[in-house]
């Protein structure tokens, strides 16, 4: 049985598509600006500008890489530099590579009720986790691709989920 | 027993590093759940409602012409130049100037739907039907508004492109727990377990080389989708439910078998999304319309009214639906079934049955010439024209097909050289895909992907509109838009006032004579002229035609039919025409070379459309 498959990205970008480029990354990248700048309007521009920048420069992008992640990475540099200019951008405080202390999570805490409390949480961590966090469990991403689209090691993507995890148990406890 | 470490414990339960220990002990696995369904809160949480993309964006991106730029120095030193210059030049005579920006770009179909889902709330069965029905027509644009809305998730989901097969299989991977244990076990295999465990149709696609994926997972009393969860860490691979609005298109499948899949290897794409194109300067007038008396119209005005109103997809038909006469309630609710119901089917002539009915056998293995295949094809009763812009080719082919439908002999053939056919109520036309002729429909919305419906709002309403410059601009996105542009000044002349039909009806038929198009369906001047009965009787005649090298006057004279060629071409003809009468004839020919035809006396006389014009207003 074959089953009806869109055209890859790859196809999409060797046919100048990129309607349907945006048409089909367009969520994931306004979900992922939204959740790191926290406002409609801001993410909005955010979201337009990485496929701005990424259409403008689609001649650098390599086909072997996953166009996703790509996208991410351009949304998560832009988002960078945008706080950056804010003066609101927070970066990790510890810098060795340790593992974090890790307890056990206590179960209630990330149900449906405590929606409004976890995503208050996530505004106190720093943005290296909070981009590690959103791209895990928002968008989904593996380690490996996390670490591609930060341009870090999937160890490194690691030891930031494990802090922001302990961060966020401890400011939900 | 030394029990597995915090971290130990994560690296299992997010993939990083797992473990045999964990998996075979139960207070292991107890404390790996714990974590899972933390991982699962959370991203339950974050879990972002789909958005669609706004319209403005595509526009921009694909019209160099309004980038979204931030100017350096340099920059704005350049553009403070350039205005000095534009200031210099408005005091040129016959300036051109900027239109002003179009108040359609900047629509959405945001207010509309809001109504919609109101419609939802109604006590009454017929409105919220209506509404249901409206809201999965326009698919994934509807569902960030109806989740604001807290709707029915049912309906949501469909809107989502899951009709309700799709979304029971999913409920079913949701609940449907298993237990596996796979050690360098092959994705395939892994997955085929999945399949006659759970009884749910699986695919995997878009993997490359899937043998060489070995699985080593043990899980206890997981859902499926949890189980496809571990394997998307796993392997890095992706996961997603087909969608009744996309089912497999494998000559394999039989669409109305069709089995909801769960579909490892590739995502679910994105909800479609469709909108109308609407005619938004007829607003005001519609709404003035509603304030007017029950018994200021009759029936049929109303009937007129609503015809209106439904192909310009205007939202006052709703409120029809509470109207003090019963006859107009009923026609906004037929209004309302035809804006948001099923396209209308293209129309079917004697001619499509034959294509599919007439089964072919053609068999030897001697060449012939490509010409002559075509002309064989004519033979089965069905009169074939070869566009006579076309060249007629002279290669020798050998074609054979064994118990093959006429149109698919026909495809086969001429999809060999890129062409198309379109079927005429009397003939077809063997053309290039571009040329394929076009259909004017007066009775039917016009539905497309929301991009598009911006761009063709603004089209639209520029050509609508009083301002010189937006007229011009309507003409050149138009024609940027090639044969979509087309359909919509059609459309768009389908629903305008009636005072700017004529300004409307020149831009399409100048757009399709730019792109080589010809209307289908378009009544030809010549069709005026008073013939007598002789002259008909002349045109009447049936002929039996075939050749691959005559042009149409040599043509008509071998059949004995007086014809005075005065156009500006007369190209050799490949037609094969077994019954056919002189005026399907001439106008299977005339028509793609913009020609057209009158009656001299006895003497058929083929000039350009104008010069028909003329002659027959003169006679």
């Amino acid at each position: 049985m074959e089953m009806a498959v869109d055209a890859s990205d790859p196809d999409l970008i060797r046919s100048g598509d990129t309607g349907a480029l945006v048409k089909r990354h367009y969520g994931p990248v306004y979900g992922l600006v939204r959740r790191l700048l926290r406002d409609e309007v801001d993410a909005r521009d955010a979201a337009q500008e990485t496929f701005t920048r990424a259409i403008g420069h689609l001649k650098d992008f390599d086909p072997r890489r996953s166009f996703r992640t790509w996208l991410f990475a351009i949304a998560a540099n832009h988002v960078r530099d945008l706080l950056r200019k804010r003066r609101q951008l927070t970066l990790d405080p510890q810098t060795e590579d340790q593992i974090p202390q890790l307890g056990l999570p206590e179960k209630p805490l990330f149900e449906r009720e405590a929606r409004d409390r976890i995503f208050a949480a996530l505004e106190t961590l720093p943005y290296d986790w909070k981009i590690v966090v959103t791209l895990h469990f928002q968008q989904d991403l593996s380690s490996p691709e996390i670490a591609e689209a930060l341009g870090i090691s999937v160890n490194a993507v690691r030891i930031r989920l494990y802090r922001a995890l302990a961060a966020l148990r401890k400011e939900l406890s | 027993m030394t029990h597995a470490t915090p971290v130990e414990l994560h690296d299992h339960a997010y993939g990083f590093q797992l473990s045999e220990h964990i998996a075979s002990c139960a207070d292991c696995r107890r404390a790996v759940d714990a974590i899972t369904v933390e991982r699962q809160g959370l991203k339950d949480v974050l879990r972002e409602v789909r958005v669609e993309v706004p319209a403005d964006l595509l526009v921009r991106l694909e019209a160099p012409r309004a980038p979204r730029r931030k100017f350096s120095a340099p920059a704005l030193i350049a553009a403070a130049v350039l205005l000095g210059a534009l200031t210099w030049l408005l005091f040129q005579p016959k300036m051109h100037v900027e239109p002003p920006p179009s108040p359609a770009s900047a629509s959405t179909h945001e207010e509309d739907l809001e109504k919609i889902i109101g419609q939802l709330k109604s006590s009454s069965p017929l409105k919220q039907e209506l509404a249901r029905m409206a809201l999965k027509k326009y698919g994934g644009i509807a569902v960030p508004l109806l989740e604001r809305a807290k709707a029915d998730p049912v309906l949501i989901e469909e809107c989502r492109g899951f009709n309700l097969k799709d979304q029971e299989a999913y409920r079913k991977a949701q609940s449907t727990r298993l237990t596996v244990a796979w050690k360098d076990t092959p994705l395939p295999d892994a997955i085929d377990q999945l399949r006659s465990s759970s009884g749910i149709n699986f695919h995997v696609t878009s993997v490359d080389n899937p043998y060489e994926i070995r699985i080593t997972l043990k899980l206890q009393n997981a859902s499926i989708v949890e189980i496809l969860d571990q394997l998307k860490t796993l392997t890095k691979l992706s996961w997603g439910r087909s969608q009744g609005l996309n089912p497999p298109k494998s000559m394999l499948v039989d669409p109305p078998a069709y089995e909801p899949i769960l579909v490892f290897g590739t995502e679910a794409p994105a909800p479609r999304s469709s909108a109308p194109v609407r005619i938004r300067s007829i607003r005001g007038w519609a709404a003035e319309q509603l304030r007017l008396k029950p018994d200021t119209r009759t029936a049929v005005e109303y009937k007129g009214l609503f015809q209106r109103l439904t192909l310009a997809a205007d939202p006052s038909v709703w409120d029809y639906l509470d109207f003090a006469r019963e006859d107009v309630r009923k026609l906004a609710e037929d209004s309302l079934r035809t804006l948001y119901g099923p396209p209308a089917p293209d129309p079917r002539y004697p001619l499509n049955l034959k294509l599919e009915e007439t089964v072919l056998n053609i068999t030897g293995d001697t060449e012939k010439s490509y010409a002559d295949e075509i002309l064989a094809l004519g033979r089965a009763e069905v009169p074939i024209f070869w566009d006579p812009r076309l060249e007629i080719p002279q290669e020798s082919i050998t074609f054979k097909v064994k118990d093959l439908a006429l149109k698919h002999c026909l495809k086969l053939l001429i999809g060999q050289k890129s062409l198309d056919y379109y079927v005429f109520p009397e003939w077809i036309l063997i053309t290039k895909p571009e040329w394929l002729p076009f259909r004017i429909s007066v009775d039917t919305p016009l539905w497309t992907t929301v991009e598009e419906v911006g761009r063709a709002e603004t089209v639209i309403e520029d050509l609508a509109s009083e301002v010189p410059a937006r007229q011009e601009r309507a003409a050149v996105d138009a024609k940027e838009a090639g044969r979509r542009g087309l359909s919509w000044l059609v459309h768009g002349n389908n629903g305008v006032d009636s005072k700017l039909h004529r300004r409307f009806l020149d831009a399409s038929a100048s757009l399709a004579a730019d792109l080589g198009i010809p209307i289908a369906n378009r009544g030809r001047e010549g069709a005026r002229q008073k013939l007598t009965p002789a002259q008909t009787a002349i045109l009447d005649r049936t002929l039996q035609v075939e050749t691959k090298s005559l042009p149409l006057d040599a043509l008509l004279k071998g059949q004995g039919v007086k014809v005075r060629m005065a156009g500006p071409v007369n190209p050799p003809l490949l037609v094969g025409a077994p019954a056919l009468t002189v005026s399907n004839l001439l106008r299977a020919v005339t028509q793609p070379l913009r020609l057209d035809f009158y009656l001299d006396g006895d003497t058929i006389v083929v000039d350009t459309e104008q010069n028909v014009r003329a002659a027959v207003e003169k006679k």
